[in-house]
């Protein structure tokens, strides 16, 4: 590899392999990538327009491709008659065999009993896959009051709900007030093993019946960025 | 330069040196870039795994990138005021660069109090600026609620709680400013009095920026 000023010799075929061919763009598809490529190679897949270097023993994304963003495009209200368990439109396809930085700005504004009004919001990850989340909240779990910016303790969770296709990570909210605006921040790590699948947000109202109404706000989203290691 | 149609002709070296070789992405190492490079030459570092291009006399970054380090396994620590370099939370710099800084810290210890206590080491002539969502003993209000901007080399003392088998987790988010020195950011830590374990999925990310 590495760079050479060519005088007049003869062109050997290691001189094109190492300084021509790998280091050229090579123009292929998902299916027909190098089979054994080195550091710093470089392609180009004309079937998913997607321009990839490889780093750190996978092919990664360059530009956008790289960060998937979801966002929930209009304010909803997911207390739909009794249903419980109710998806959201914050979703993002992972690949299996990865590891993930995901990130989270989770808007809702809650109304009902405020004594008793829990909400339950969801991670649903691949059924085989793991990962570490940290949360910040607008809302003080630990006292029960509104600290305006932050929650008072970062816990950290840990994916141990292993289902038939889905893992889950939980956590429950609880207005303090009529029409109480809640934000949430949620990022971590993601890592997918066999499966891929989908990450995505799902909402839950428990078995209390006296939440009206349970909106998602407008501009909330979700971001999954592949990492890089060095 | 830029784009040829070959005919039937003897394939020259002028040839080769000016329709391919400087059209390459050439792999080099930060320390073995090509010496006399001009505009538009690109080239990828395999140590610090960036992409750069040759613009108005220097090398940038031709898209951004980042790179992180992450914990694949727990580590526990217990050699009290005793640091010692994190295996896995490493990560290289370049010289005259800009990066944002971002990561998670997951702790966990057998007892409650400010039991992690860490810093980072960055090359000569850097400057790194951060602040964590965490507990620490000193804030001013009290010890539950802060967020603070440290320097690195300023020892952080962090809460870690034990409560019903979870710990915390300390939010990063900062800058690096590099000075002409390349090197490593590294995370250093210890335990105050309890065992300490750094769990697995701690990460630091840089994001050059410039």
């Amino acid at each position: 590899m590495a760079f050479k000023t060519f005088t007049s010799t003869t062109l050997t075929a290691s001189e094109v392999n190492d300084y021509l061919m790998s280091q050229a763009i090579i123009r292929c598809t998902s299916g027909t990538r190098p089979s054994s490529p080195s550091e710093g190679w470089h392609i180009y897949e004309t079937d998913t327009r997607r321009f990839l270097g490889y780093r750190g023993g996978q092919w990664v994304p360059y530009g956008r491709a790289q960060e998937l963003y979801a966002f929930q495009p209009d304010t909803v209200n997911f207390r739909i008659g009794n249903d419980r368990l109710i998806s959201s439109d914050l979703k993002i396809e992972v690949e299996a065999g990865k590891k993930y930085y995901f990130d989270s700005h989770l808007s809702m504004t809650v109304s009902g009993d405020t004594a008793s009004a829990w909400v339950e919001i969801i991670m649903v990850i691949p059924s085989d896959a793991t990962g570490t989340m940290f949360r910040n909240s607008s809302f003080d779990i630990a006292t029960g009051l509104p600290t305006g910016l932050h929650e008072t303790l970062s816990t950290w969770e840990e994916i141990n709900f292993p289902g038939t296709d889905k893992r889950t990570w939980s956590y429950n909210v609880v207005p303090l007030a009529p029409d109480t605006f809640i934000a949430q921040r949620r990022c971590g790590i993601l890592r997918t093993f066999s499966q891929a699948g989908t990450l995505e947000v799902w909402f839950k109202h428990l078995t209390n019946p006296d939440i009206d109404t349970l909106l998602m706000e407008r501009g909330s989203f979700l971001r999954v960025k592949e990492i890089v290691e060095i | 330069m830029p784009y040829k149609d070959f005919g039937l002709e003897t394939l020259t070296s002028s040839d080769l040196n000016t329709y391919a070789m400087q059209q390459m992405i050439i792999r080099c190492t930060s320390g073995t870039r090509p010496s006399s490079p001009t505009e538009g030459w690109h080239i990828y570092e395999t140590d610090t795994r960036r992409l750069l291009v040759y613009r108005s006399g220097q090398w940038v970054m031709s898209v951004p990138t980042d790179v992180t380090a992450i914990k694949n396994f727990d580590e526990s620590y217990n050699n009290p005021g005793v640091f010692h370099n994190d295996s896995e939370l490493v990560l290289p710099v370049a010289g005259n660069s800009t990066y944002i800084l971002t990561g998670m810290i997951v702790a966990q210890s057998l007892s409650d109090g400010f039991n992690l206590r860490w810093f980072f080491t960055v090359p000569t002539g850097t400057t790194m600026r951060y602040m964590t969502n965490h507990p620490v003993s000193d804030y001013a209000s009290g010890s539950t609620v802060n967020v603070r901007f440290f320097n690195a080399g300023d020892a952080i003392n962090m809460r870690t709680q034990n409560f019903s088998s979870t710990g915390q987790t300390a939010h990063l988010h900062g800058v690096v400013v590099t000075g002409s020195t390349p090197g490593n950011v590294v995370f250093r830590w210890t335990n105050f009095t309890a065992q300490v374990t750094i769990r697995g999925d701690s990460f630091i990310n840089l994001r050059q920026v410039s």
